[in-house]
């Protein structure tokens, strides 16, 4: 009979404990930020964001009007601290900050070099409403300007770029997107070392930061992912090329889809002549071994995939073509795994995880090494490389065959 | 809630001033005085000489020694059977013999049992049995000098027909309703269950209005505790008039204070004829075409009778449907509230800027905007229900235009909150009982503020406190959860799924436990087994 009044006394008393997402604030009192960058000038954290105008993009409400303006709006705050920086932007907006849908994160190589990442993730990792899974990226100029780029067919520039690298890393194994958590964690690890990928701008960077841009077919300039950056601890070491960022991919056991390029025969022979082998499964299983005090690291690697498109003129029907091809594809994925080796001891990253390996399988040996003072140098690697080419599409036998017999008659 | 049943139960020797004290004053005690004349005054009086009574007067040769009063309410009998049985008889020539003065109880005698050619009549003793005879449709005979008179039943009159149900209807099943006739009614039942075990116990309820309820059931199928307690609230109802079984249903429902419906109503007599089947009671009230049924569990209110007439998959879905309705017409406004006031992060980027830019010059909060627009539509519903079927057009173009598209361009109210309170609606129709799908209509509001002031907390805690009452609930002593709280495995073939007939073993639990088994098994059709 009394239970009611008890029961409404206990909804009124249960929210008092369940705080956390809590607090209601209308969709239009808030900024809805798709992208933070974060620059360093002189003794000051530059934080800039890009916010979503939604009236911009859903443009069916009020009908028309597309176009006339910009999907985002960019502005900048300077603190000590990044979240003073922050408190410093409710002096210039309108509207609460809204963290939760910030797609990416863009850190300038002055930051990630100098001040390192430390306090930048201690500050996105704190708050609730920031998102673990926004992806880190850096760039070589300033990191604001990237924000200012308008990128064709897309509204939200901010999660455009994420697409970009979620649709690359899908077709590119060498790209790889790092989450905040992830990075956090990689950073943190000391058998390994993060790596983020580079974002940059080719071309005239003030012709596409104004509406006009879209309204030609060709942009003035465009936003593409680069180099690698390697980081040791929370600082930034050095950056890898195309190419030694592919070899990290191979060492790291992350080549899910890639293209080799290789040319027709071992000695390089018939001039602009090349292949492209797609690989479509790969494995790479990482082994040390001592010998005498000196560590060596075997790396296996099993790559299976299709010969995509070739120049050259041979019999693919012929098992030991193919066998010479595997052994010539075999050799240019040697290349690019020594020679990055050989980069990452340079810059002394060991980006590939082996001196975890090596803890695992031999600790002693690992103890050693981790007093030494440049424990790369100790490690020796030796490739091994399987490839199988499982079928070559559609057709058999190369175009340029039939070019041949028609010259004949 | 306890001034309620104060009343209840005191009502009874408290004199009240509306009941009609003359109906039951002493003079509702008087025998007939065997006066004709004094009689006839006396109903004259006690109907205050309306124009409706009809009172003819048959003479015969004995002049005042012999006279025959034939009394009547025009309009409440068959005109017919009038004018071909009863006048006829009357004055039929070999009637009284001329030469012989016959005692009157003789007369009436002869008039019973051999001139009179209607097969239902009584013998009627006191003047009150008289009026009620005649109140109720019946043609009352007196001859002067006897003190008794007969009841002749000729109830008829103006009625209306069967029609096939206004509020529930269906594609494939019976198309014939409940009318307002008590009779009619309980003859179409009979017709669907032609069997001597179906009961019916009648009660004549208000004070006034003397109205006729009846309980039907199955005896050895339904539960007689049931049975009894029905009778017994029925029994304990104290009122001027029952003019509605909506009348009955709020006197002798468990909980006065729920907003979930713990008895049914159908128009439907195949949907009656279901119930009782699985051993429920219905109550039927004289004067209206809905028919209460208890007990009720809460998904027996999400079942159409035609879900027993479609095929199984196809009813199986549907009911789905309908619970998945219910919870939308329930919660949609009030999650649409608190996701996008307090939790903004939960929704894809996109479908967030969508939302933002519509809310975007929007003056209300959305609490505010989504609480006008559930009234609005309230209102439009309620419009549409009371107004002149002439007008119906005018309140779609007002509705669906002025308040939707015209408020959406205005700028008052977002295209999102459109969508959502229409929605809200259609899938608020989706029920087939209109208690339940009222129950969803109130509770839609009480959400709404929770989400306003609480977010998804709100509507968490709302949930819980809701489940808590559901499961406290009972229908006449049967849990409203049955069959999921309590579990009983051997229930879930007709909850949330309609297994196939032939898979349709036993009846519910609980309700129809006194005799559970329903079919032979082994019934499920297969391909006849080739022996050669």
């Amino acid at each position: 009979m009394n239970r009611w009044p008890f029961l409404i006394l206990l909804l009124l008393i249960v929210p008092l404990f369940v705080t956390g997402c809590w607090d209601s604030k209308e969709l239009n009192s808030l900024s809805i930020i798709s992208a933070t960058s974060i620059d360093r000038e002189r003794d000051h954290w530059v934080v800039t964001f890009q916010v979503i105008i939604p009236q911009a993009i859903a443009t069916q409400t009020g009908g028309g009007g597309a176009g006339s303006q910009s999907p985002t709006t960019i502005f900048s705050t300077n603190g000590r601290t990044i979240r003073e920086a922050m408190q410093n932007a409710s002096l210039e907006t309108s509207r609460m900050l809204f963290f939760a849908h910030n797609s990416i994160l863009i850190l300038s190589e002055k930051v990630a070099r100098e001040e390192g990442v430390g306090q930048i993730l201690d500050f996105f990792l704190r708050p609730f409403e920031s998102r673990e899974t926004m992806s880190i990226l850096l760039t070589k100029g300033k990191a604001s300007d990237l924000l200012e780029v308008l990128i064709p067919l897309e509204k939200i520039s901010g999660n455009a770029v994420k697409r970009v690298i979620d649709q690359s890393q899908r077709n590119l194994s060498q790209v790889q997107n790092i989450k905040l958590i992830d990075f956090a964690a990689r950073v943190a690890d000391p058998n390994a070392s993060a790596m983020v990928p580079e974002l940059q701008v080719s071309g005239n960077l003030k012709g596409q930061s104004s509406l006009d841009a879209l309204k030609s077919p060709r942009n003035e300039a465009v936003i593409k992912l680069g180099e690698l950056g390697v980081f040791r601890r929370d600082k930034l070491v050095g950056w890898l090329n195309g190419e030694e960022s592919r070899g990290v991919a191979w060492l790291s056991n992350r080549v899910k889809n890639l293209i080799i390029v290789y040319p027709c025969s071992a000695k390089g022979g018939e001039r602009d002549s090349l292949s492209s082998f797609r690989v479509l499964k790969s494995s790479t299983k990482l082994s040390s071994e001592i010998q005498g005090g000196k560590v060596t690291m075997k790396v296996q690697i099993n790559a299976r995939g299709v010969l995509d498109e070739t120049g050259c003129k041979m019999d693919l029907s012929n098992p030991r073509v193919i066998a010479e091809q595997q052994r010539i594809i075999a050799k240019e994925i040697n290349g690019e795994v020594v020679s990055t080796w050989n980069r990452l001891r340079t810059i002394e990253t060991d980006a590939p995880g082996f001196l975890d390996v090596i803890h695992r399988e031999h600790p002693d040996a690992w103890k050693k090494l981790a007093q030494s003072k440049h424990p790369l140098d100790e490690i020796t690697i030796r490739p091994q490389i399987r490839v199988n080419i499982e079928h070559t599409d559609m057709i058999n036998k190369p175009y340029s065959t039939l070019l041949e017999q028609n010259k004949r008659p | 809630m306890r001034l309620f049943t104060k009343n209840k139960q005191s009502g009874n020797p408290q004199p009240e001033a509306c009941t009609q004290r003359s109906a039951e004053s002493p003079a509702a005690e008087t025998k007939l005085t065997g006066n004709l004349d004094d009689d006839l005054r006396i109903i004259k009086e006690r109907t205050g000489g309306s124009s409706d009574l009809i009172i003819r007067l048959i003479d015969s040769m004995f002049g005042k020694e012999l006279r025959i009063a034939v009394i009547y309410i025009e309009g409440l009998v068959n005109e017919q059977v009038m004018n071909s049985s009863v006048m006829p008889s009357l004055t039929a020539k070999d009637f009284i013999d001329p030469h012989h003065l016959a005692a009157p109880s003789e007369v009436l005698g002869m008039i019973k049992n051999r001139f009179l050619s209607i097969s239902n009549v009584k013998d009627v003793h006191s003047l009150d049995e008289v009026l009620s005879a005649v109140l109720a449709g019946n043609t009352a005979i007196l001859v002067s000098g006897a003190t008794l008179g007969i009841s002749a039943s000729t109830a008829g009159g103006e009625q209306r027909g069967v029609n096939e149900p206004q509020s529930e209807t269906v594609i494939r099943g019976p198309r014939e309703g409940f009318t307002e006739n008590l009779r009619t009614n309980t003859a179409l039942i009979r017709r669907k269950i032609r069997n001597p075990d179906l009961w019916i116990e009648s009660r004549k309820i208000g004070r006034i209005s003397q109205t006729e309820v009846a309980v039907m059931y199955l005896r050895g199928i339904a539960n007689d505790k049931v049975v009894q307690e029905i009778l017994q609230r029925l029994d304990r109802i104290d009122t001027d008039s029952i003019l509605e079984s909506g009348y009955i249903e709020e006197f002798i429902q468990d909980e006065a204070f729920s907003p979930f419906p713990t008895m049914t109503n159908t128009e439907r007599p195949d949907a009656i004829a279901g119930a009782l089947l699985e051993g429920k009671v219905a109550i039927l009230v004289d004067g209206s075409p809905f028919v209460l049924l208890a007990p009720v569990t809460i998904f027996k209110l999400f079942q159409s009778s035609e879900d027993y007439y479609q095929k199984f998959d196809i009813a199986t879905f549907l009911r789905l449907l309908r619970v998945i309705s219910f919870v939308v017409s329930m919660l949609l406004p009030s999650l649409y509230i608190a996701i996008t006031t307090f939790h903004q992060q939960i929704l894809p980027t996109t479908l967030l800027v969508s939302l933002a830019a519509q809310r975007e010059g929007v003056p209300f909060p959305a609490f505010v905007e989504a609480l006008a627009m559930e009234i609005t539509f309230d209102v439009l519903r309620e419009a549409g229900v009371r107004m002149p079927r002439a007008i119906g057009s005018a309140i779609s173009i007002v509705g669906a235009l002025v308040l939707g598209q015209a408020a959406v361009q205005a700028g008052l109210v977002s295209a999102a909150m459109v969508i959502i309170v229409a929605f809200t609606a259609i899938a608020g129709f989706v029920a087939p009982s209109v208690s339940i799908s009222n129950s969803a209509r109130i509770l839609r509001f009480g959400f709404m503020i929770l989400a306003g002031t609480l977010g998804l907390f709100g509507i968490m805690a709302g949930l819980i406190a809701l489940l808590i009452h559901l499961c406290g609930l009972r229908s006449f002593g049967i849990p409203y959860l049955l069959p999921l709280a309590p579990f009983i495995p051997a229930d879930q073939k007709d909850a949330f799924v309609r297994v196939p007939w032939w898979a349709m073993l036993r009846r519910p639990t609980l309700i129809g436990k006194k005799n559970p088994k329903r079919e032979k098994k082994f019934q499920k059709p297969s391909p006849p087994k080739n022996k050669n």
